[in-house]
């Protein structure tokens, strides 16, 4: 049985315009011990899966529209409120993009680390600070015992999404979700908060959940990828296989526009065109106007994930590698 | 907050103290004669000059000014023609009064206030917010004499549970801080309400419901004390108002405060008094100041100053 | 984008007032407040066009209760000692009470304005003293400084709404100083001031399409505050002057009637709570219409492609 499986997940929002699908059916799995890279442009729908896995999509405007979230067996969706939270905070955690804005300003890092104990363990106290210190030297904060009483806004943004990490590993989770935790910060950060990330997953042989727009990390993190777009995901391979041979032409468009120091490439070549408007998007496959190789068919009728090879799905009519 | 800064605060407000009250004097006298201020409109020209000569006011400007200076010195404000004392007597003795009945009107304002805006701003969008709205515009809208006559109809002339007015017990006190209460507690839930309401949008919000913090948390330890820090200013922004503007609500309760004093002195043209009432509103103001920036800096870290 | 044009998606005028028509009635409260006022305005308009004259000092009237329409519909809110209608005499007092309220914040609004710009546009001393001056204003009671601005001055209707515009020019200042000082240090004031537009033509093109919408629910807030300080004010006898009325001074007359004749003191405070909650409702009603992120609450029908 897998750690998490997620099946037809749906999730739409409200607007001015309309209802607005952000997820439009995505279905896809996690096995213990494994990274799971969900690779993206903006606005694919990669965050509203994590939200919508921890219960933090906001309802109103949004709300789940049909799916199951299977986590160790639970149907996460069937569960009331209270108790998703109870488990969704124990066992399952969060890594924001943003340190300074998700961490509270008003409180020192040393209690908001310590509110995953009081709340779940209802420990207090001196044991709680002792497993405090603790954590924020595994992630390697100098001086533990001194920053735990300091506030967010005195850290470095490196420092303080350690402070995140350190939070979200404090209860020895089951899957650990990152939602662009590099994203904001300098690339030298970048390299050490990937390397504790790795660190901190091996030690706990927690499942992550990577959610990025970043080729590089995902070739230095990822186990397997779950490539989106436009809410849908359009194939999941392993990361070598998806690097060596992608089948559907957006993951092929994006390995093509990476820059490469290896071989001479002129030109970068973009994928043409741009993200999609979420409230018009194409009909049938919502990729084909900026696929070269789109057919009648494309516009007719909505590939679906279908299997392709050993641990393989792709959502395209005419997947296969592409000169 | 280090005692460097407390005491450069003081030192300005001792300044603009000082600037107020020698502005008071200039205007005074620049404004026609101050005689007129002391005397009834129709006192005749013999009563004036006696006044005149007997304040000194037929001196010139600056010895004036020098006397008028040792007096300000010495807290020496003028007899009260009304009451026959030092006016600083009176007013001294009122103020305990005004500051009791500011305190707890403020409090209930502001306890209300974050209660009721909490849970509009929990409950966003459905009926409780919208009778919560309702009811704190209204309440932010009424004129208070209007709302402390209209009280007196119904609770002390029809129902007579309650005094129409005077002072001793704290029956007398009710009405007064029920009046005095209506309009800061209107103004305060929307504030509290808006505030909340961007809190509980904020990302360490949606961080805390990630750590599993249900909503009873989330609301009132994490939302909460962010969403205090502009309700606190405003508190103190009325706190101030009141030291001084409280009179109305004073003067038709027959409430014996600072404000009613103001007011009757005005009216009746006690000019000691009314000095002496500017001067002791100011300090409190200043003192009211103070101890809103000390309460901010007490609940948001990004505000102390390091040592 | 300037909140006009921001106002709504389509630009011809026709449509964007239909669109505020749409935005005015997906809000009761607002919609509610909008009638209210015209009542008002109505009321205002009838008796300077002598709709309520006519009516001779009758005492057969005196202290008439209300809701009797059998004396027919002046008398329907009642009569005051002296015999005289009540609606008449609200209507009467209404152009007082929100004429003053609107010229003192008018006249704030325009001071403020100046000296903001004043302040903010040459900044040093003078933008300084300014800023002093006018927090050491802001820091005191209103009502205090109106009290003893008009035991100084004397209770003219001219220094009324001096005094009241005066203890409420602080926030507008701050409001166009801040858009100034902003301004000023983007790139195409200084190409402007290239091309030799003087600080007139800024303040037009510039700073006045950025300031108006706050402005404007700044005053719209304080019409509603300072109406409340005169009517105490006039209430302590130190506003408007008999025999010109506001309401506030009719609450004043009817309070020694308060056991008798409830309604001479009732109703004109009622209605200043009324006028005083219209007010800030729209108020509140401007500022999320000006706010693109709250305005899918007030027109959230779909619009037809």
């Amino acid at each position: 049985m897998s750690l998490l499986d997620i099946r037809d997940l749906a999730v739409s929002f409200g607007t001015e315009a309309g209802r607005i699908q952000a997820l439009a059916g995505v279905s896809f799995s996690l096995e213990r011990g494994e990274v799971l890279a969900l690779l993206g442009e903006s606005g694919s729908g990669k965050s509203v899966t994590a939200a919508a896995i921890m219960d933090l999509v906001p309802n109103p405007p949004g709300a789940v529209d049909r799916g199951a979230i299977i986590f160790d067996g639970i149907d996460l969706l069937a569960l009331p409120p209270r108790q998703r939270r109870d488990l969704c905070g124990a066992r399952i955690a969060l890594i924001f993009q943003d340190a300074l804005a998700s961490l509270n300003p008003v409180y020192s890092v040393g209690w908001q680390i310590g509110e995953m104990f009081r709340i779940h363990q209802k420990k207090t106290g001196a044991e709680v600070q002792a497993a405090v210190i603790d954590l924020l030297e595994a992630v390697g904060i100098p001086d533990a015992a001194r920053r735990a009483d300091q506030y967010p806004h005195q850290f470095s943004g490196g420092m303080r999404q350690r402070i995140m990490i350190a939070m979200a590993v404090a209860l020895s989770p089951d899957i650990i979700i990152a939602d662009e935790p590099t994203t904001a910060l300098d690339v030298t950060i970048q390299a050490q908060i990937v390397d504790l990330l790795a660190t901190v997953r091996q030690r706990s042989g927690a499942g992550m959940i990577f959610i990025t727009h970043d080729l590089g990390v995902v070739a230095e993190l990822a186990d397997r990828v779950a490539v989106m777009y436009a809410g849908r995901i359009v194939e999941t391979a392993s990361v070598f296989e998806l690097f060596a041979t992608p089948q559907h032409p957006y993951s092929q468009g994006l390995l093509a526009s990476q820059p490469r120091v290896d071989v001479e490439t002129p030109d970068l070549v973009p994928i043409p065109g741009s993200a999609p408007n979420p409230a018009a998007l194409p009909s049938g496959c919502a990729f084909r106007t900026r696929c070269p190789r789109a057919q009648d068919l494309c516009a007719e009728v909505e590939p679906l994930l279908a299997v392709a090879g050993q641990g393989r799905q792709v959502a395209c009519h005419f997947p296969g590698a592409f000169a | 907050m280090s005692a460097g800064y407390f005491l450069k605060r003081t030192a300005f407000a001792l300044l603009a103290l000082a600037g107020l009250m020698i502005a008071v004097f200039f205007l005074v006298r620049l404004t026609g004669d101050p005689v007129n201020l002391y005397l009834p409109v129709d006192a005749s020209q013999g009563a004036r000059d006696a006044m005149r000569t007997k304040l000194g006011l037929d001196q010139p400007v600056f010895f004036q000014f020098l006397d008028w200076g040792g007096q300000m010195l010495r807290f020496d404000f003028g007899t009260s023609l009304w009451h026959n004392r030092p006016a600083i007597e009176v007013v001294l003795q009122a103020l305990p009064n005004t500051l009791a009945l500011g305190a707890i009107a403020l409090t209930f304002a502001f306890g209300g206030a974050v209660l009721f805006g909490s849970v509009a701003a929990v409950r966003a969008g459905s009926w409780v917010d919208r009778v919560i709205n309702l009811v704190s515009q209204a309440a932010a809208s009424v004129p208070d004499f209007w709302l402390g006559l209209m009280c007196i109809l119904v609770f002390a002339v029809t129902l007579r549970v309650l005094p129409t007015s005077g002072f001793g017990g704290p029956i007398y006190w009710v009405l007064p801080v029920v009046c005095l209460f209506a309009r800061p507690f209107g103004t305060l839930v929307q504030i509290v309400r808006g505030s909340m309401l961007e809190a509980l949008n904020a990302a360490f919000v949606r961080t805390a419901r990630a750590k599993g913090a249900q909503t009873g948390r989330v609301t009132f330890v994490h939302a909460l004390r962010n969403a205090l820090l502009p309700a606190i200013t405003v508190t103190g922004d009325l706190a101030a108002q009141f030291a001084g503007g409280g009179g109305v609500v004073e003067v038709v309760f027959g409430f014996p405060g600072i404000g009613k004093l103001l007011i009757d002195g005005i009216l009746k043209r006690d000019f000691a008094l009314v000095q002496a009432s500017i001067f002791c509103v100011a300090i409190v103001i200043f003192i009211i100041n103070i101890a809103v920036d000390m309460l901010y800096a007490a609940i948001d870290p990004r505000v102390r100053i390091e040592q | 984008m300037s909140a006009v044009e921001g106002l709504a998606p389509s630009s011809s005028l026709l449509s964007r007032l239909k669109w505020l028509w749409r935005a005015l009635v997906g809000d009761p409260t607002a919609l509610a407040a909008a009638i209210w006022l015209l009542i008002v305005v109505a009321g205002i308009v009838a008796f300077n066009l002598g709709a309520f004259s006519g009516g001779r000092i009758d005492l057969k009237a005196r202290n008439l209760p209300p809701f009797d329409i059998s004396f027919g519909w002046k008398l329907w809110l009642g009569a005051d000692a002296l015999g005289r209608p009540l609606l008449a005499r609200l209507a009467e007092a209404a152009s007082a009470s929100i004429g003053i309220a609107l010229a003192a914040v008018l006249t704030s609004l325009a001071g403020g304005l100046v000296l903001g710009m004043v302040a903010g546009y040459s900044g040093g001393h003078i933008g300084n003293l300014i800023m002093r001056v006018s927090d050491i204003v802001m820091g005191f009671p209103t009502l205090l400084v109106a009290l003893v601005g008009l035991y100084l001055f004397g209770p003219s209707v001219t220094n009324l709404i001096l005094v009241l515009a005066i203890t409420r020019m602080p926030a507008y200042i701050r409001v166009a100083r801040a858009e100034v000082l902003e301004v000023r240090e983007r790139l195409f004031v200084d190409a402007s001031r290239v091309f030799g537009a003087g600080p007139l033509w800024i303040l037009r093109n510039h700073i006045l399409p950025i300031v108006a919408p706050t402005m404007l629910t700044l005053a719209s807030v304080n019409v509603a505050m300072v109406m409340l300080f005169e009517s105490g004010l006039s209430y302590l006898g130190l506003g408007i002057q008999p025999p010109a009325v506001s309401w506030g001074l009719m609450v004043a007359q009817g309070q020694g009637y308060l056991a008798t004749a409830w309604w001479l003191a009732c109703f004109p405070g009622l209605a200043v709570m009324l006028t005083t909650m219209s007010f800030n409702l729209l108020a509140n009603w401007f500022r999320i219409v000006n706010d693109p992120t709250q305005r899918w609450r007030l027109t959230s029908r779909k619009r037809t492609p």
